[in-house]
């Protein structure tokens, strides 16, 4: 069915080149691949007279290729700037500098309570690994498509519509993987000597934790966005979103630096959860059967926050408006 | 003179323009009072926590932060939106368009990319500079207070035009431009009083993208401070720095301009 509108979107291309954000380009090329000469990953249909697959596995494994098409469009397209790559590698290293420099003359006024510098350090370090692929900034993606129009083609394609959003998003976050946040774990592990994870089990733990914290952060952000179905503007959602994960989340500044009644208020909302409390289990400040309570704080939330989102989506959906783009 | 009229005018419209969408306009005044109310308040809580930093104390540097914030604002309420469209301008022939008006080319991408949102940011710095200044129990005379506001008008120069030489390779390159991605990486962390920084970075901050000009050199001389690394003349060099970045920006424009070649659309 997809073959419908693929030569509509392979003509579209070449004018889109340039011209607009990485990941909606990445979206229409995908679908333009298999007309175009560009294979990466060979397509299901393949294998479909030899074996006959299940329709599921055949739908998961379509949708796995379409992923990996996605992600290496994003990189293909990307790797076409290399000065680009470098600057961002330089500036990346040029912030671990600077940030090391600051918290060092924050240190030196002796007055850092039950931390240490070196903890500080790993808890930027890992925590920048972690805002990679877990912040998202669909709240733009949703807002220009719906401003665009582009929404209406974006949701008759042959995969959900939040789909292509979180392969839009990965495609980004492994680019940013590549360019800032592995460059600075390397840096930082040689010259700064970060923390390893506490334990092997603390690290098992923290991977999971850290998953968990991604979906959470993925529908907090998915419940924000959904705001421009209604206000018909979008660039200020990113704020209140970022401004909310600053204040409560720790993205800024740890939560153990925090005065304690602003503790105490961020411990009851879920955005702690999302960032701050799988680096929690890393360093080994939660522990024993807390991690349990942990695990179980955040797979609540989760089961909560995505009614939340599953609800206002069918309402959003009747909602679109599109301004005959 | 007709050219400066033409320039208010566009920009009165620009604000009538928003202000017909009044929802999403205040929408978005909130979102970024919001959002760097909290990051003053993390800035405060940090410096909070361990008493000071480099000898500043918290409302010091809230004073600083928002010097630094204002100037920042003010000048990119003219050249963000600009800088934002500069990989475009050449493809989809804004720039033609700005050829062929009857005001300066570069006066009026600056008009028409005018950002009616840094508003927020005016009133949001307006309001912690009040704050800080009656918590550090300041009393200046006549000239201190002058000098604050010659500050944040070279602030707000050094701002936009390192905004713009930063960026305008991108008129050129047709994509993001490299020493944009460092621009807008580093700006933050000169924020906070420069001298904690290594050598190699407070000579960035000071030679390559003046920041130091900003907000932390010239603030020293309001309260008193001297950082015991710089000369003592730093201090008074921010005016000097603006009008050369002035003179830089007209270059790289005059360059570009000579070098550029329409798309055609």
């Amino acid at each position: 069915m997809s073959g419908i509108f693929l030569q509509e979107v392979d003509d579209m291309t070449e004018e889109a080149l340039g011209t607009e954000p990485v990941a909606f380009q990445v979206n229409k090329f995908c679908l333009a691949d298999q007309n175009a000469d560009l294979h990466i990953m060979p397509y299901m249909p393949l294998f479909e007279g030899v074996f006959k697959l299940p329709t599921q596995l055949n739908l998961m494994l379509n949708a796995l290729n379409l992923y990996c098409i996605i992600i290496s469009k994003g990189i293909q397209q990307f790797a076409t700037y290399r000065t680009n790559i470098f600057a961002r590698i330089v500036s990346a290293l040029f912030m671990l500098g600077a940030r090391y420099a600051l918290w060092i003359a924050l240190f030196a006024t002796g007055n850092a309570g039950g931390t240490t510098l070196t903890e500080t350090m790993t808890y930027f370090v890992i925590m920048d690994i972690l805002m990679v692929w877990t912040t998202s900034n669909l709240g733009e993606r949703i807002g220009s498509d719906i401003q665009s129009g582009d929404i209406s083609l974006a949701l008759i394609r042959p995969m959900t519509y939040h789909f292509q959003l979180l392969s839009g998003s990965h495609s980004g976050a492994v680019i940013h993987t590549l360019t800032g946040s592995l460059p600075i774990l390397i840096v930082a592990s040689v010259f700064i000597g970060i923390l390893p994870p506490v334990s092997t089990g603390a690290f098992a733990v923290f991977i999971l934790s850290a998953v968990l914290g991604g979906i959470i952060y993925i529908f907090i952000d998915l419940i924000i966005s959904y705001t421009a179905f209604w206000l018909m503007d979008y660039w200020y959602i990113g704020w209140y979103k970022r401004a909310l994960f600053t204040l409560f989340g720790g993205t800024a500044l740890p939560l153990w630096f925090y005065p304690e009644w602003l503790r105490n208020i961020s411990s009851v909302l879920p955005f702690q959860l999302a960032l701050f409390t799988p680096l929690e289990v890393y360093l080994g400040r939660i522990y024993g059967a807390d991690i349990l309570f942990t695990l179980g704080m955040q797979a609540i939330w989760i089961v909560l926050l995505f009614s939340i989102e599953r609800f206002i989506w069918s309402r959003a959906q009747n909602k679109i408006v599109v301004q005959g783009g | 003179m007709h050219s400066f009229r033409v320039f208010l005018t566009i920009v009165k419209h620009l604000f009538r323009a928003r202000f017909e969408y009044p929802g999403s306009f205040i929408s978005g005044i909130i979102a970024q009072w919001i959002s760097y109310g909290i990051s003053m308040v993390m800035l405060f809580l940090m410096i909070w926590n361990f008493g000071s930093l480099a000898g500043w104390m918290p409302f010091e540097i809230i004073f600083m932060y928002a010097v630094w914030l204002l100037s920042y604002a003010l000048g990119a309420s003219f050249t963000f939106n600009l800088c934002l469209s500069f990989p475009q301008i050449a493809i989809n022939g804004t720039l033609d368009e700005a050829y062929t008006r009857p005001i300066p080319p570069f006066l009026y991408l600056l008009a028409t990319t005018y950002n009616t949102g840094y508003i927020s940011h005016v009133i949001l710095t307006i309001i912690a500079l009040a704050v800080s200044i009656i918590q550090l129990g300041i009393s200046w005379t006549a000239l201190q207070w002058l000098w604050l506001l010659l500050i944040i008008v070279c602030g707000s120069v050094i701002n936009a035009c390192m905004m713009l030489i930063c960026d305008m390779p991108a008129i050129r390159t047709r994509s993001e431009s490299p020493t944009g991605i460092f621009f807008w990486q580093v700006r933050e962390f000169t924020q906070y009083p420069i001298t904690i920084y290594p050598r190699a970075i407070l000579f960035v901050f000071t030679a390559i993208l003046p920041f130091g000009f900003v907000s932390f050199y010239p603030i020293q001389v309001l309260l008193g401070k001297a950082d015991g690394i710089m000369p003592q003349l730093t201090m008074w060099l921010s005016p000097v720095v603006a009008v050369l970045l002035v003179g830089v920006t007209m270059l790289c424009w005059k360059y570009l301009s000579r070098e550029y070649e329409s798309a055609g659309t």
